[in-house]
């Protein structure tokens, strides 16, 4: 009989096929020695496998080709494979003790996990995932020889994969190597992996907790992302029903990407852009170009899960990647944005973590104390915006003088360009996130010194309603359709049509179908959301009316209970 | 032989960022360097253990380094200590 | 913080049932607020599904549902898994032990009483 399996899930899709077990996280705690004769052949074995591993790492830090983010997580663990005192020890237990290389390395990550233990300070302790993960990959590697990486053998090939964890590489190799879909006992939904699985596609389900010990090799399986469950061994109804939804699933997606070469039109002839929004500068390799642009590039990630700060030339890198698969389509670029809810690395920290980091110093207030972070990565966007269309957006603005002391950062950026000789956009537009009520009040002020404005819905509905974002005994009551919210939105998109500046939603609301409808009534003609999310929301926009809908506006904005609210917005 | 006090002064203490750059200096050099905390001490060169000193801003560590080099070694140290490992103070 | 987790109930036939009448008489009340749902033979899956979906929302007051069931694999377990419900947690294994175990914490978080229903549901177990 089939048993199904609960799990948390990560990105769309059904998958259907065999699994494949893959054990990551093998330390090994039972004791194993050499005899005395053994011990310089052992040593070396150790030896050569530290020196395979390096290897390794450059590898396939060179195969992702320039992913720098990848590349910045793999340098960490490469300074933990040259540590001297790791080496020592275990070369000393292998001498001294007659342990095998695995079991000194086992010995060696014991006492450094609890010297770990005592450690107070979060971020130093968290270090201790990342040698884990290397202590991992070096007995892997003694265990098997030279045998290649685990999700670089072909015999993944339209399997379902089944882990502890996975890393950002592992998923990219699996992608590569045509794997079906990852189930994790482990893991977060807002991992690294997890973002990556997203955008390759990849049908992916975490916190799984008894997938490994129910789930044996070349099981079938049946991955319901939509109900976050997964079928080991399916009987003949339930495959036959799924099988049918995956036709019906690759229909709809087929018809969809006839959506995509249309003109974005309305009914009523209006022309609306439809933009992405970006994570990663590598997932700009999997975009199928049928957006009018990006309209918010994220940039965090190239500061997180590092020991230092990315430099001037590793971001001009990053960023030019964007705007040459862009090819002359604006690209929207938004400064560093830390705090609230994305995990705060070392690198970036200011002090002790704030008792309430959402009201504390993040976006453009973090910038203009940090000069130097904020006037580096501009450096960095005007010069991989040369002779293109570049658009700078500063998060988290609640006053004027924020914009002004934000524009001399820039100038003076400029000028040291110029005096370093460097070519670089001086045409760039220059915009501002609309997050905080105080600034959509001051929408008309405001939209009188920018060139654009953005609209992110997630944080406007967090500070207007006073709800966080990530606390699940409030997250029901989350509700962007507030007419307080809606009012808000309203206004910011009215002062710039006033203003004659491009406004554009690029929360999570643009993406979410029950929303369109809503948010052209509004009068939104720029929506930016996840490339994933683009084919439903043009095929809506394409079916709409924008002048109609606008004349049902008025009733929405007056519902103030939710029920009735709901049903007349479902009514559009 | 030289032995030094200093004082960790940037906000964030020996964390990871500020441990390496701690060994890329000390491999500038030929002589032993050990940082030691209270009880705890750590060669130089290693990361893992100079981690975990768990060393907060405003610890002590006493610095102990010997060899011919030993005396350019301690400068240069010194000097990483009191501008804050390069992050400002 | 004091928690209202709700707990549903969900085995073969009525071994929920007199398991929960037993866990009662021997603690002399029920700290939490617990439905039972019994599946028999001729039970449609879905019915019961949808019936376990209700039961759910109405004991979720905030804190979430801590889901109890016999074995995993089997009808009253899949049924289980396949209810989507934002916050819950099943476990499996449902024992003596493990319910008179989560009822001596009533005040803890979801993920903290399914971890004490597993050690609960384990610690029963033993050679005598």
């Amino acid at each position: 009989m089939s048993i199904i399996l609960k799990g948390d899930s990560v990105s769309k899709g059904i998958s259907i096929g065999q699994a494949i077990i893959v054990n990551k996280d093998r330390i090994n705690y039972v004791p194993s020695f050499i005899k005395k004769s053994q011990c310089s052949k052992e040593i070396k074995k150790f030896t050569n496998a530290l020196a395979n591993l390096k290897k390794e790492y450059k590898k396939s830090s060179k195969k992702i080709k320039g992913n720098d983010t990848i590349i910045k997580l793999m340098e960490m663990q490469l300074s933990f494979i040259e540590d001297n005192s790791f080496k020592k020890n275990i070369i000393n237990k292998i001498q001294n003790n007659l342990f095998t290389s695995s079991w000194s390395i086992s010995e060696e990550y014991l006492t450094i996990k609890s010297s770990f233990e005592d450690i107070q300070d979060k971020y130093i302790k968290e270090r201790l995932i990342d040698i884990k993960q290397m202590v991992i990959s070096l007995l892997e590697l003694l265990e098997s020889g030279d045998k290649k990486d685990n999700f670089n053998n072909t015999n993944i090939e339209n399997r379902i994969i089944i882990t502890d964890e996975i890393t950002p590489k592992d998923i990219i190799d699996i992608h590569y190597n045509k794997g079906l879909g990852v189930i994790t006992s482990h893991g977060s939904k807002s991992s690294h992996s997890a973002i990556l699985s997203k955008s390759l596609s990849l049908p992916m389900i975490v916190k799984a907790e008894s997938s490994k010990s129910i789930i044996k090799n070349n099981d079938l399986l049946i991955m319901d992302t939509d109900s976050q469950t997964i079928i080991v061994n399916p009987d003949n109804l339930e495959l036959k029903y799924f099988k049918k939804i995956q036709s019906k699933r690759n229909i709809i997606e087929k018809d969809l990407k006839k959506v995509l070469k249309k003109k974005t039109i309305t009914l009523d002839k209006v022309k609306i852009n439809i933009m992405s929004n970006l994570e990663l500068a590598e997932e700009v390799k999997y975009l199928n170009n049928d957006c009018d642009g990006i309209g918010l590039f994220r940039t965090e990630y190239l500061y997180m899960n590092r020991v230092d700060l990315p430099n001037e030339e590793e971001q001009l890198s990053a960023y030019k990647k964007v705007f040459k698969k862009l090819k002359g389509k604006p690209v929207t670029l938004r400064t560093l944005d830390i705090g609230s809810d994305k995990e705060v690395s070392e690198n970036i920290k200011v002090g002790e973590i704030a008792k309430n980091p959402a009201l504390g110093l993040r976006g453009v207030r973090y910038s203009l104390s940090e000069k130097n972070i904020f006037k580096t990565q501009v450096k960095a966007m005007l010069r991989a915006g040369y002779n293109a269309h570049l658009r700078i957006l500063v998060p988290m603005i609640t006053s004027l003088d924020e914009i002004i002391d934000a524009k001399k950062l820039i100038n003076e950026a400029k000028i040291e360009l110029k005096e370093a000789k460097k070519k670089f956009n001086n045409n760039y537009d220059l915009g501002i996130m609309i997050e905080v009520p105080a600034c959509a009040l001051q929408a008309d002020a405001l939209s009188e010194h920018v060139d654009f404005m953005s609209i992110g819905t997630n944080d406007l509905v967090q500070y207007t309603l006073a709800i966080d974002r990530i606390d699940d005994e409030v997250s029901s009551l989350y509700d962007p359709t507030n007419p307080a919210v809606l009012y808000l939105i309203k206004k910011v998109i009215k002062s710039c049509d006033k203003s004659n500046i491009d406004v554009t939603v690029c929360g999570e609301m643009a993406g979410e179908k029950i929303y369109t409808k809503l948010l052209l009534g509004l009068g939104l003609k720029t929506f930016s959301m996840h490339p994933q999310a683009i084919p439903e929301i043009k095929d809506i926009i394409l079916k709409s009316d924008k002048k109609k809908l606008s004349r049902k506006i008025y009733k929405i904005l007056e519902c103030n209970d939710l029920l009735n609210r709901t049903r007349l917005i479902q009514s559009l | 032989m030289i032995t030094k006090k200093l004082l960790i002064m940037n906000k964030l203490g020996l964390h990871a960022r500020a441990a390496a750059k701690v060994v890329s200096t000390a491999n500038k050099f030929k002589s032993n360097i050990t940082l030691v905390k209270g009880d705890k001490n750590a060669d130089a060169r290693s990361i893992m253990k100079i981690l975990m000193l768990s060393a907060s801003k405003g610890s002590d560590i006493e610095i102990i380094v010997d060899g011919n080099d030993q005396k350019d070694a301690m400068k240069s140290l010194e000097k990483l200590f009191h501008n804050g490992f390069d992050e400002g103070i | 913080m004091k928690m209202n987790v709700g707990i549903l109930i969900i085995t073969h036939s009525d071994i929920g049932k007199q398991i929960l009448l037993t866990a009662t008489s021997v603690f002399g009340i029920t700290p939490f607020r617990v439905e039972v749902l019994s599946v028999d033979n001729y039970d449609q899956p879905n019915d019961v599904k949808q019936l376990g979906e209700k039961y759910i929302n109405f004991l979720d007051e905030g804190d979430g549902v801590l889901v109890l069931t016999d074995i995993i694999g089997t009808t009253p377990s899949n049924i289980a898994a396949s209810i989507n419900h934002t916050n819950m947690k099943v476990v499996a294994g449902l024992n003596l032990s493990m319910i008179l175990n989560v009822f001596n914490y009533p005040n803890k978080s979801l993920d903290q009483l399914a971890k004490k229903a597993i050690e609960g549901g384990i610690d029963g177990i033993m050679k005598i």
